[in-house]
């Protein structure tokens, strides 16, 4: 049974659209609905902000579709467009459970985890909800653990939106080798270059980069007791595929 | 005269029938041989052509039968005289071969003189009926005939035939035919019996030298002219009352004129001519002016659009380009008053349109063959045609046309300029002049040229062309009047239209039908905006939607808006329509980007909200955000390159440093101006904006704005958030920790996540914010919220994660440590400073420096543990007790020495006290009966229950794991 886990998407608020290669893959078939015939749910962490096209395009993806409010999500006006989208009464939640076989999943944006994004706090949250499988969001970087037996998923952003949190630092080494090669590039300019409201080119890059989010989504093949991850993200244009097993013990 | 259509029916079929008769009879007679015979019948058959009773369409199908009988009877006169002609040779030949043996005899003998002589005669006899041979003779004869009608087929049908043969003098015959044809005056017979005469002559034309060619132009254009005089009298035939009929049978008939101009198009393409021919001069100097003289002279309506329409169509191009500015100004504009022009232009334009595609397609292609030669071609078809030159033929006409019948509906305007936009569009797309004229004419003259504001809908079209057409919507940048002219439509709906066209055009949605008629989505990159001009060039399109208000009360949904959505706690409500558009404005926020010049881009960014989006304050909370979001990422790249530009140089740049304090500034008056307008509905919204805020403005050191920034959480915190309730009415349960609880605690939740997350404030500072937020949590009026909050602030005083850079020390951890550099006399402190420095290092492996105060952690669990036991409710008591139990683990795990076993087996054992003393109360309950009320209790009880239980089994597994929890009895 594959199950979609995508997330902070913030269209428009900081990003276009999603990739077209990602909605290529995911949406084969755009003329039929469900317009993927293999995925059986998708789970959407939610920070669409104002985007209903998008919203369709979740809600047409598979039989079942399960929004939970992302922290920049306005419920009234999210509730509404689903409702409008599904044509039914539609109450976005905050968190959701489900039960595929032996696995119990649990999704929600994470923002409300104190402190976010903790593994502590996170595997707490997932005793709380009595699930093997914690689907959480709101950081915009892909990520798969187990930890305590249980297996965390954070699909990160589907569209690269960008965010105002740390950024992820780069490893010292690589930090130090950038540095030496910027100090020779350095030494080559002349000074007159270095005037007071430009930027260097290269820091620019190299801090644009740093702060880039690499777009990405998740999908959970789950079966039995076992859940198999396959982790999509877009990169340099290209969409790359990793594969991560877990199983409950 | 009236006759009905079954009268008709019946004359047809007996006419068919006579001529089927006398057809064959004909052919029998032939079959004979009986020349003479077979012309009788076929008089015979010809006679039923001229009945007058018939429709075109019936009299077509006679004409049809007819054709085909005197075919064979052509085909039979041409057998007989190829037969006989042969025979002529035939024996001409044996006559030659005995004359040469007689020659050769001749040295013999001379006797055979007379003899010779005699054959002499007889040969020359045989000679002179091949040089006149019977064919004259019978075209001399059929013209005894008593009948016009059948006469002159009859004289067609031989005279061409003979035309065929050898040594015939074809235009003698030709000039004759065309002269007697005008014997038959009445309209349709004489139509047919010229079409009849074009037809046989249709391979028989004379072109070989200049003299044949002139001669048979002459032929096709008096038998062209002849036959449209007959066409156009036809409309005046009959009664009044049947003008209609008469209009629709002469358009049936129309291809019979047009045949002529078909036949004289496909001449002048065969004749080559010698050197000094120019088939285009030629064209220019005779044929065009007789042929446009004729059209313009009948004065009929159908016959110049039709006539016109067919010129454009069958002559080449280049023909058009020579004659173009006569066909237009002498030509067009001397047509019936009442005759569309818009078509015919637009017939022509497309005709040139199709043209330049082929050429440049042509040319691409040879291109690729013939890389060397492809300059050249270039530029041969560069001179061929002016594209300036063109476009000003046609706007001269335009403007004349103007002058001349200021009367003209607007309709035809609208189409002509839409023509004039393609032709432009096409042949000189980087031309943008041209374009602008029309835009301009239409905006100064709108007032006059259109009729009411209603039909706006036609000038449509005229703004949607270019800007599908183009492949850049900068373009438009280029057209100062496609604005103006934007700006006349008084109908704000279109407006709309176009503005979203634009948008669409924009972000590269471009929606079409498919070959099964779905629509396809296409997606392009789309387009970025770097100058203050290239923002006023777009946004001045987006106004309409920034202004556009749609807020409407709630009570107008129950006036039959049904697809809307209810905003601001159901007292208003907006279409679905208007959130896309907004989003869609958002998403041209986003196409403001130069990753080459991020404070530039900021000053754009700040520019299109200042002269755009604060344009309706109503609105701003939907596009403000994504501004907002914006300006602030651009910031934290400004920011973080400014910081790694300091660090490398060792100098601090004040100017950077400034501009960055300056940017955010005028980002907290636009977050600010948002608060002003939608407090009352939006804080929570505008809290978690400040907050985002205030978190970059703290990674990058900014410790006095990112102070006040919390400050301004704070504000709007007390200001709108403490006492408003949330604006998603539904019942929250208390058990549920993630249900969000009410809107203040999920305010102090966002507000903690954020500072916990906070590295560049000093200690002061720091625990200054994080005690006020706590004492907020304090004060939540329910116990639930109250008791989460509390234990949810306790993570503000441990930190868990390092998050800035390596190398990087956070000021909140070393306050002391910096002052004991400048002051030494605190040598208490100091002594504090390095035993707490040593308890860190114990606590942490590796060398890293967090914020952490043990105390103040246990402080904040004892508060919401005590805030847990004074629930009313045993069983949120207890549910609240598990959580803080596990909030105990995780400090716990992080090191907190003072969350230690003993601490947590304390919690253990209050739990399990609680738990039993529930159950005992529930057993009690339950053989008191009525355990149904119970069951939602019961439930909660279970879940807590289950809950404890799984911890407790967490506590388990660490221990065997991990080594973890030591000395925590389970």
């Amino acid at each position: 049974m594959l199950t979609l886990a995508i997330g902070d998407l913030y269209i428009p608020e900081r990003a276009l659209d999603l990739p077209a290669k990602f909605r290529k893959l995911l949406c084969p078939n755009p003329q039929s609905i469900p317009t993927n015939s293999k995925i059986s749910e998708v789970i959407c962490l939610g920070n669409i902000t104002n985007s209903v096209d998008t919203l369709k395009f979740l809600h047409d993806l598979s039989p079942s579709l399960h929004l939970v409010k992302g922290e920049f999500d306005d419920l009234p006006i999210l509730s509404q467009q689903l409702s409008s989208v599904s044509k039914k009464d539609e109450n976005v939640g905050i968190y959701g459970v489900i039960t595929h076989d032996n696995l119990r999943i649990g999704f929600t944006n994470g923002y409300q985890v104190v402190p976010k994004n903790d593994p502590l706090a996170l595997s707490t949250l997932a005793r709380e909800l009595d699930v093997d499988v914690l689907i959480w969001g709101g950081t915009h970087k892909v990520e798969a653990y187990t930890l305590d037996g249980k297996f965390f998923v954070n699909p990160g952003s589907g569209t690269g939106a960008f965010s105002f949190d740390w950024p992820e630092w780069y490893e010292e080494e690589e930090n130090a080798k950038e540095e030496e090669i910027k100090e020779n590039e350095d030494e080559a300019k002349p000074e007159k270059l270095q005037k007071a409201n430009v930027i260097d080119e290269h820091i620019l890059s190299e801090v644009t980069e740093l702060n880039a989010i690499v777009p990405s989504f998740c999908l959970l093949d789950t079966f039995g007791s076992t859940c198999t991850l396959y982790i999509y993200t877009h990169l340099n244009g290209e969409v790359k595929v990793d594969k991560v097993s877990y199983t409950k013990e | 005269m009236v006759v009905s259509i079954t009268e008709q029916k019946q004359i047809l079929q007996s006419c068919l029938s006579a001529i089927k008769h006398q057809s064959n009879l004909m052919k029998q007679c032939l079959n004979e041989n009986n020349i003479l015979q077979a012309l009788k019948h076929c008089s015979n058959f010809l006679n039923e052509l001229r009945t007058n009773q018939l429709t075109p369409k019936q009299y077509y199908e006679l004409y049809i039968a007819v054709f085909d009988s005197l075919e064979t009877l052509s085909n039979h006169l041409l057998n007989s005289h190829n037969l006989k002609q042969h025979k002529l040779e035939k024996r001409q030949a044996a006559l030659d071969s005995t004359s040469t043996s007689d020659k050769n005899a001749d040295d013999k003998s001379t006797t055979h003189k007379n003899v010779k002589n005699g054959d002499e005669i007889s040969k020359n006899a045989v000679g002179k009926s091949a040089t006149t041979p019977f064919l004259a003779d019978l075209y001399e004869l059929v013209q005894y005939s008593g009948n016009i009608v059948p006469r002159l087929y009859m004289m067609i049908v031989i005279g061409t035939t003979y035309m065929s043969t050898k040594g015939a003098p074809g235009k003698e015959i030709m000039k004759d035919m065309i002269e007697m044809c005008r014997g038959v005056q009445h309209p349709i017979r004489g139509l047919f019996l010229r079409y009849y005469l074009s037809q046989r002559t249709k391979h028989l034309l004379p072109f070989s030298n200049a003299n044949d060619f002139n001669d048979t132009v002459e032929f096709l254009i008096s038998n062209f002219i002849e036959m449209n005089k007959l066409w156009v009298r036809l409309q005046h035939q009959g009664h009044s009352s049947e003008r209609e009929l008469r209009y629709r049978e002469r358009k049936e008939l129309k291809i019979l004129v047009g045949s002529n101009l078909v036949r004289l198009s496909q001449v002048i393409d065969d004749y080559n001519g010698d050197e000094t021919y120019s088939s285009i001069k030629y064209y220019q100097d005779k044929v065009f002016p007789t042929i446009t003289e004729q059209i313009i002279q009948c004065r009929d309506h159908l016959a110049q659009s039709y006539l016109i329409d067919v010129l454009i169509q069958i002559f080449p191009d280049d023909f058009h380009f020579a004659t173009l500015d006569s066909l237009l100004s002498d030509v067009f504009l001397n047509l019936h008053p009442l005759l569309k022009k818009s078509e015919l232009v637009a017939t022509l334009i497309e005709r040139f349109i199709t043209y330049h595609k082929f050429e440049s397609d042509m040319s691409t292609s040879e291109i690729k063959e013939l890389s060397l030669e492809s300059d050249e071609k270039q530029k041969k078809i560069k001179t061929t045609i002016d594209s300036t030159q063109l476009f000003n033929s046609f706007w001269k006409f335009y403007l004349k046309l103007y002058e001349l019948d200021p009367q003209l509906p607007s309709e035809e305007h609208s189409e002509l300029l839409q023509s004039f936009i393609r032709l432009s569009l096409t042949y000189d797309p980087n031309n943008y002049q041209n374009l602008d004229v029309v835009y301009k004419f239409a905006t100064e003259k709108e007032g006059q040229i259109k009729a009411n504001a209603e039909n706006d809908d036609i000038w449509l079209q005229l703004l949607i062309v270019p800007i599908r057409h183009f492949d850049s919507i900068k373009t438009l940048f280029k057209l100062p009047f496609f604005h103006e002219f934007y700006l006349k439509l008084s109908n704000k709906q279109h407006q709309k239209q176009i503005s979203l066209e634009i948008i669409n055009k924009l972000l590269g949605i471009t929606t079409y039908g498919d070959e099964d008629g779905n629509t396809v989505q296409e997606i392009h990159e789309p387009e970025t905006f770097t100058t203050t001009e290239e923002v006023d060039g777009i946004f001045k399109y987006l106004l309409v939607l920034i202004k556009d208000s749609d807020k409407q009360n709630s009570t107008s949904k129950n006036l039959g808006v049904t697809k809307s959505i209810t905003i601001n706690k159901g007292e208003n409500v907006i279409s679905h329509e208007f959130l896309s558009n907004q989003e869609k404005i958002c998403k041209v926020i986003h196409l403001i980007e130069n990753p080459s010049d991020p404070f530039k881009n900021l000053s754009n960014l700040m520019y299109a909200r200042k002269k755009y989006l604060n344009k309706n304050f109503d609105n701003i909370i939907y596009t403000y955000p994504t501004l907002i979001s914006r300006i602030l990422y651009k910031l934290k790249i400004v920011g973080y390159a400014n910081l790694r530009q300091q660090k490398k140089k060792k100098n601090t740049e004040a100017s950077q440093d400034l501009m960055i304090t300056s940017n955010f500034k005028n980002l907290s008056i636009i977050i600010d101006e948002l608060y002003q307008y939608h407090a009352e509905f939006n804080s929570e919204l505008i809290l978690k904006i400040y907050l985002n805020a205030a978190s970059v403005a703290d990674q990058l050191k900014q410790e006095s704005i990112c102070y006040e920034l919390y400050t301004q959480c704070f504000i709007v915190y007390e200001e709108n958030l403490i006492l408003g309730s949330s604006s998603y009415q539904q019942h929250i349960n208390p058990h549920d920790s993630l249900a969000g609880g009410s809107l203040q605690y999920q305010s102090i939740i966002h507000v903690a996540n954020k500072l916990v997350s906070a590295r560049y404030f000093n200690k002061e500072n720091y625990e200054n914010l994080i005690t006020k937020l706590t004492l907020y949590g304090s004060k939540l009026l329910k116990k639930q919220d109250q008791c989460r909050a509390v234990y949810s602030c306790s993570h503000l005083w441990w930190w868990c994660e390092l998050l800035i850079e390596h190398g990087e020390k956070s000021p909140t951890v070393q306050p002391e440590a910096a002052k004991e550099k400048s002051a030494k006399e605190n040598i208490q402190k100091d002594e504090d400073q390095s035993s707490r420095d040593r308890e860190e290092a114990d606590d942490e492996e590796d060398e890293i420096e967090l914020y952490r105060d043990a105390k103040r952690v246990l402080e904040c669990l004892q508060k919401s543990l005590r805030v847990a036991d004074s629930c009313m409710d045993p069983y949120l008591s207890l549910k609240l007790f598990v959580e803080i139990l596990n909030q105990c683990l995780i400090f716990n795990i992080y090191g907190n020495a003072l969350a230690d076993s003993r601490y947590i087996n304390g919690l253990i054992d209050l739990i399990r006290t609680n738990i039993d003393n529930l159950r005992d109360d529930d057993n009690n309950a339950k053989t008191d009966a009525a355990d149904e009320e119970d069951d939602k209790e019961a439930r909660l009880f279970k879940q807590s229950v289950g809950y404890f239980e799984r911890t407790l089994s967490y506590i388990r597994d660490q221990q065997e794991v991990e080594n973890r929890f030591e000395g925590i009895v389970v």
